[in-house]
């Protein structure tokens, strides 16, 4: 039986005890779209594993009187355990399928290999190539060429947490080496940083997708950028609110982020927002040698403190 | 109407021309996103790709500056104090290039909003200054949809000069004197044997979005629906509440007003607004009417599809653009809105 098979089966199984299960949909050729599992017609839709880009952990928070069964890769898996952690979900309410994953299709990469991607009318995937076709023509692509960025540097792709495995773990070779992108930027001087920033921050339209894709911004409706009562933010669409606004959200995520990507995903603009978040990881990494969504009885760094911390050298400041 | 013909490689040379008299406002091409912007000197202009933005921030900004204010302390009493008021109305005259049809046809649903009963100065000001130069749509996309909101890819309306792609450039057609106001003698040749070429590409557009969904005709089913609460549940279900449907639609024209301050100064600005946020309808009492995000769903929906064309002679408050549907992050596709809803509400 295909993966895809097996997960059908697997949900079909457990669908009576669960008020719904999270996974995705065959919604559009090129991406997956979030499928809310209710009864056993809805898994006829059940998209590829490689399409399933996003991260059904976002809806964990506000579904959380219900008992859900959700589908996680090894990235969702990450913030399962950190929603976990935070006590914002309950585990008994969770029925977790875990689904091994071999990397998901990056649809704009697609587009930027092949001019008609948005003409697109199916896609398969064959011996690590991806074959498009699209109203007019018919593209074979290398797999690794379109695979999603997260997934190129993925170290867990096993699901860190789950009831059930669905299918055979993957064997985990050698650790990827990060892309140079988050080295090349450090080796950047802090003016050229800033103009980075500030010209990628002229091109945000505030329109929030980064937050409300986030599973871990719970805030919701209470987010500072929101609150008029406290005036934090202004509603105007310049560079510094804009800054502002992903300063905080990077801050608010430090220690907390499983750098699963969806923030950076979700921009309609095409923002490389996550490597900051990334940035604020690999500092929390150096300073408290702690990685997010890991263990699910951990506390995140920021979140305690001990009196005397290993590298932070306060008497000496 | 005559046709004239711009090459190619004189587009930059166009936009130059027209950057000596008005704002044009174009997309942009930037790490493979074309979003609309006023457009700097040599910059380059991308007619090829679908503008990921929509042309309304041309009289829709998305921060419009209503007015600044100054308030002035008396220094013999300071409990008196004076506000200083200076407004802040946009006069440029500006050009959209490389509108899409479905820009264009967002700007004459925008005007019963802002030119209705109430006037809007600020938006009439940019509105009335504005020249619309629209680029037939020879290649949509599957997330399109035009000809099921009323419009279609070679669709004039709203558009003072079109131009039709060709191999080598595009076919200008003036539609009004403003339009053909454009077509300089030094940038413009004789349009040659390129119309057969053009008409090619059009039946070709036409025939892609033959069976494109029909958006209107959902009223009386939608109302059917209202109270449908587990029908507005499913639909929503998979939304993040972000903002993307409504910043990049071109039909979207809710706005809110604020004050924003430092010290004794400040500016009261107009900013685009968004109906799936939860702020939306949050009253000052604590109440919110629309608390769940199937009510706001709801909301969005029924202003589109059936409280606007109730208003507007059937005509829906969309015009099939597709821009939500391709950046929505949880591929919601309206599409499959509004076909539900015929389905079920009747």
């Amino acid at each position: 039986m295909s993966k895809l098979d097996l997960l059908r089966e697997a949900i079909r199984a457990k669908l009576p005890e669960l008020d719904l299960v999270l996974a995705w949909g065959d919604d559009a050729p090129l991406r997956a779209a979030p499928l809310f599992v209710r009864s056993e017609d809805d898994l006829t839709r059940l998209a590829h594993p490689a399409l399933c880009v996003t991260n059904g952990a976002v809806y964990l928070y506000t579904l959380r009187s219900k008992k859900i069964g959700l589908v996680v890769k090894g990235c969702d898996s990450r913030s399962v355990i950190q929603l976990l952690q935070e006590k914002l979900v309950a585990r008994e309410s969770l029925y977790i399928f875990g689904l091994p994953c071999d990397g998901v299709i990056d649809e704009r990469k697609i587009g930027q290999e092949i001019t008609d991607a948005g003409r697109t009318v199916s896609l398969t995937i064959e011996e690590g190539r991806v074959r498009v076709r699209t109203t007019d023509n018919e593209h074979v692509l290398d797999l690794d060429a379109v695979l999603a960025d997260r997934c190129l540097r993925c170290r867990y792709p096993n699901p860190l947490i789950y009831d059930e495995l669905v299918g055979e773990a993957i064997a985990v070779g050698e650790t990827p080496q990060e892309p140079d992108d988050l080295d090349a930027f450090e080796n950047l001087s802090l003016d050229e940083r800033h103009e980075f920033w500030m010209e990628t921050m002229r091109r945000c339209i505030r329109c929030y997708a980064c937050r409300n894709a986030c599973p871990m911004c719970v805030c919701r409706a209470h987010c500072l950028a929101d609150s008029r009562s406290q005036h934090w933010l202004s509603l105007e669409t310049n560079v510094s609110q804009k800054w502002f606004f992903q300063v905080l959200h990077t801050l608010h995520l430090a220690g907390r982020c499983t750098e699963c990507g969806e923030c950076e995903r979700a921009c309609p603009m095409g923002l490389p927002i996550l490597l900051m978040r990334r940035k604020m990881n690999k500092e929390i990494k150096e300073l408290f040698g702690y990685e997010a969504g890991i263990d699910p009885t951990a506390t995140p760094p920021l979140q305690t403190f001990s009196i005397e911390e290993d590298k932070i050298w306060e008497r000496e400041l | 109407m005559s046709l004239a013909f711009l090459a190619r490689e004189k587009l930059p040379a166009w936009t130059e021309r027209l950057r000596r008299d008005m704002a044009v406002f174009a997309p942009i091409l930037k790490n493979g996103h074309a979003t609309f912007r006023a457009v700097g000197p040599n910059e380059f202009l991308d007619l090829d790709r679908i503008p990921v933005t929509s042309a309304k921030l041309t009289v829709f900004p998305q921060t419009d500056i209503l007015f600044s204010f100054v308030i002035k302390k008396n220094p013999d009493d300071l409990t008196q104090t004076d506000i200083e008021l200076k407004s802040n109305l946009a006069e440029t005259p500006r050009v959209i290039l490389g509108a899409r049809p479905c820009d264009a046809r967002g700007l004459l649903l925008m005007d019963p909003v802002f030119d209705g009963k109430v006037k809007d100065p600020y938006y009439l000001a940019r509105r009335e200054r504005t020249t619309v130069v629209a680029l037939a749509c020879a290649q949509p996309d599957r997330a399109c949809f035009c000809p099921g909101a009323g419009g279609g890819p070679y669709d004039t309306a709203g558009a003072d000069l079109m131009l039709l792609p060709v191999q080598d450039g595009w076919l200008a057609q003036a539609l009004t004197e403003a339009g053909k106001k454009l077509l300089y003698d030094d940038i413009f040749e004789a349009p040659g044997d390129r119309q057969p070429q053009a008409q090619e590409l059009r039946a070709k557009a036409e025939a892609y979005l033959a069976h494109a969904p029909d958006m209107r005709g959902a009223e009386k089913p939608f109302w059917r629906l209202f109270h449908d609460e587990e029908f507005w549940d499913e639909v929503t279900a998979g939304c993040l509440r972000c903002r993307i449907c409504a910043y990049l639609c071109p039909a979207c024209t809710c706005f809110t007003i604020s004050d924003e301050e430092q010290g004794l100064r400040g500016e009261r600005i107009k900013t685009w607004d968004h109906c799936m946020s939860y702020m939306f309808t949050q009253e000052a009492s604590g109440h919110n009417p629309r608390s769940p995000k199937a009510y706001r769903m709801r909301n969005r929906i029924g202003h589109k599809f059936c409280y606007y064309p109730e208003q507007h002679a059937g005509q829906v408050s969309c015009t099939g653009c597709g821009r939500c549907v391709r950046s929505c992050p949880a591929g919601i596709d309206i599409r499959r809105i509004v076909d539900k809803i015929k389905r079920k509400g009747v």
